[in-house]
């Protein structure tokens, strides 16, 4: 294509990055959100927030899901956990319906009225499907293997990798600090990006490369899983019989195990002859994602099966999702992997800004293709920002008696970010609708905090009194958001004259 | 970066070649190399299986690059169907020696 | 705490031992001594790092928190560096000090 492989290189970079930069930048920000789903989902359910850690009474749930689901094919049981203080049930009936979840206190077993919200699941969502189910998964999975290609032909066009290491040079031509701002972020971050790009590919394995299911699983990857984890899968036999104490079967599940806590419980044909009860490990303190299992008989309380998870490529693949999945408890990696996630949002932005300010450097004139890509950038960008601080204002405002509130939620993130790129669009001065929305950004987010002081009472003033970090965390850091897009935003006010003096001086500078 | 002069102008039927071959070619490649793969390891097939769709991202990846590197959208092709049809080729047989 | 104190004076010394940044905050070129002795103490500095983040956290988390620990260090130090050299510099001086002291975040 090109007189030479790096040119070539360049090219793909390039191109590839700008193409599908919008769609990677939305894939980062919302998995660095996912970093903290839960505490998310926490802050976002006040209602949840009087519970104070306590044993678990397993025998309450049970009794529950028996009141309220006596004739359901599937219980589930997920045991709380201090970044999930609840206890909840799920239910399925024998006819495939909807599942059905509620949320218990955990001591008591009463269940607790909580506003609905998908909380920190909504970004999970957004992450991996784009809540496009199976297409979503698919251009998720393009995006990343465009992802892997940009990092891959960034390390070969980035020539001076290792003398340009540490160079950050803002005080030189736009073009050259956002340039170096790219490298450092992207360079100083490698590890993380290129490991997490690969693991998040690595997880979804099964949907994009299935050659060796269709081979030796008939194509159907159950098939392979069912091996795998040597599920013990007894039919419905009609025969009604009691079902053991569950909360017994939960204490002899965690002798098997050395040590650990139990994730949750599953009953398959609850009340039937064949009642199956697994009890799952929460693999929270090892960085293979592999949840050890006991499986009892329902009825009489034997161990069918205790499985634990081996096999050199098995270990191999759980500690690569384990990378990604980041459900090991450990608070200093959390944070180091959701400011990990935020400066490569912020490498895939800078990216992005610097094919527009190349353009707009060397030619100009031509301004309706770089139009295009601005407004697509301060859409995306800015929008996003702009939207997910109002899904957290949503969260707090609207009504808890909505019906189908969960989804008013997630309707008034799109609809703003519509708005944002509508205001994108149409606004004629770009520097002016860079600074409109990261101002709406930040005032939503550094608002946040007082708006929680008013609609409820897990406000600052109380939590930080009682030292509750994971509330307060969500509060401090949106102020801290708030605070540096408000920086952001002074600073392009500064930078929008500059830009026009730098022109020739860029012209001037023998490129990169 | 890329600043140079001179630099050929790209018919969009060339980049739209290569980015095809990337796209499918690419593809068609690391999944009858992965297939491959998993038949010939010597370990029991669940292993085998995930050993091979683990390392697929990775040849993926060499695809797309040499899809865009290679002198000719023609060379691209070729250097990607070439291997894969290769790889089908060797694995059928197997497939059906190994798979009752 | 140490970790970091490591970390960071880890890639301030080899940030140090190029030349142009060493003439950014010195105001004058390093001697190849010079050079040579803060490329030995800056990698001996990492490996530092590394083992501490094992000892406290084992072998599996130990590296990944590394990893992670010397990118964001590393970023702290990148985007310091060209506004206040000095200050950086002294950033690496007080953080020494504070693991020193068994001060923690």
């Amino acid at each position: 294509m090109k007189d030479s492989f790096t040119q070539s290189m360049d090219w793909l970079h390039t191109w590839g990055g700008l193409v599908f930069g919008w769609l990677l930048f939305v894939i980062f920000l919302t998995g660095t959100l996912t970093v903290f789903d839960k505490e998310i989902t926490y802050w976002m359910q006040p209602e949840l927030h009087r519970l104070t850690p306590s044993p678990v009474n397993i025998q309450a749930a049970a009794d529950q899901l028996a009141r309220l689901a006596p004739a359901a094919d599937d219980w589930w049981i997920e045991l709380p956990h201090f970044r999930t203080p609840e206890l909840t049930i799920s239910w399925q009936d024998l006819d495939q319906g909807q599942q059905e979840q509620r949320k218990l206190d955990p001591a008591t077993g009463e269940i607790m009225t909580v506003r609905g919200t998908r909380g920190g699941e909504f970004f999970y969502r957004f992450h991996y499907q784009l809540h496009l189910d199976r297409l979503g998964t698919w251009v998720v999975g393009a995006a990343a293997m465009v992802m892997l290609a940009a990092l891959a032909t960034g390390i070969v066009i980035h020539h001076r990798i290792f003398k340009d290491f540490f160079a950050f040079r803002p005080q030189a031509s736009l073009q050259r600090s956002w340039l170096d701002a790219h490298n450092a972020t992207g360079v100083l971050m490698l590890p993380f990006h290129v490991v997490i790009t690969f693991t998040g590919l690595v997880i979804f394995w099964m949907i994009y490369m299935p050659g060796g299911v269709d081979v030796f699983y008939e194509g159907e990857f159950g098939n392979m899983l069912a091996e795998v984890e040597q599920r013990v899968d007894r039919k419905r036999t009609g025969t009604p019989a009691s079902l053991a104490s569950l909360a017994a079967l939960e204490q002899r599940a965690k002798i098997q195990w050395n040590g650990g806590v139990t994730e949750w419980i599953q009953v398959r044909h609850p009340g039937d002859l064949h009642a199956t009860v697994d009890v799952v490990r929460r693999a929270d303190d090892r960085l293979a994602l592999i949840s050890d299992r006991v499986t009892f008989d329902g009825t009489t309380g034997d161990v069918l099966k205790v499985w634990k998870g081996e096999g050199p490529a098995f270990l191999t693949y759980s500690v690569l999702i384990g990378l990604h999945y980041l459900w090991f408890d450990h608070a200093t990696i959390r944070w180091l992997y959701f400011f990990m996630g935020l400066t490569g949002s912020v490498m895939i932005a800078t990216g992005s800004l610097l094919w527009v300010i190349k353009r707009r450097e060397s030619h100009t004139s031509n301004h309706s293709e770089y139009r295009i890509v601005e407004s697509l950038n301060i859409a995306v960008v800015a929008g996003l920002l702009v939207a997910v601080a109002a899904f957290f204002w949503s969260n707090r405002l609207w009504p808890s008696d909505v019906p189908g509130r969960a989804v008013w939620e997630m309707r008034t993130f799109f609809l703003v970010w519509c708005l944002c790129a509508v205001h994108a669009c149409l606004r004629r001065d770009c520097s002016k609708a860079w600074k409109e929305q990261l101002v709406a950004a930040a005032a939503l987010f550094a608002l946040l905090p007082l708006l929680n002081l008013v609609t409820t009472d897990s406000h600052l003033f109380v939590t930080l009194a009682v030292c509750d970090w994971r509330l307060a965390g969500v509060d401090l850091t949106c102020l801290a958001v708030g605070g540096s897009l408000f920086g952001a935003a002074w600073r392009i006010g500064r930078q929008a004259v500059p830009a026009q003096q730098s022109i020739s001086s860029s012209i001037v500078e023998a490129g990169p | 970066m890329g600043n140079v002069n001179g630099r050929k102008k790209h018919p969009w039927q060339d980049v739209a070649s290569r980015v095809a071959a990337a796209a499918l070619g690419g593809y068609g490649l690391t999944y009858s190399f992965t297939t491959f793969l998993t038949l010939i390891l010597p370990l029991p097939r669940s292993e085998a299986v995930l050993a091979a769709a683990m390392c697929s991202f990775i040849l993926y990846t060499g695809a797309i690059l040499w899809a865009f590197a290679a002198s000719s959208s023609r060379q691209a092709w070729m250097g990607l169907l070439v291997p894969a049809v290769g790889c089908c080729v060797v694995a059928v047989p197997l497939a059906l020696a190994v798979v009752p | 705490m140490m970790e970091i104190a490591l970390c960071y004076n880890g890639l301030l010394a080899l940030c140090l031992a190029m030349p142009k940044h060493y003439r950014q905050l010195f105001g004058r070129s390093s001697s190849d001594h010079v050079r040579w002795a803060l490329k030995i103490a800056g990698w001996s500095a990492m490996a530092g790092s590394l083992l501490s983040a094992i000892a406290s956290n084992g072998w599996s988390f130990g590296p990944v928190e590394w990893i992670g620990m010397t990118g964001v260090t590393g970023l702290v130090l990148i985007f310091l560096w060209p506004f206040q050299p000095q200050a950086a510099a002294i950033l690496g001086a007080l953080a020494v000090i504070a693991a020193a002291t068994g001060v923690t975040i």
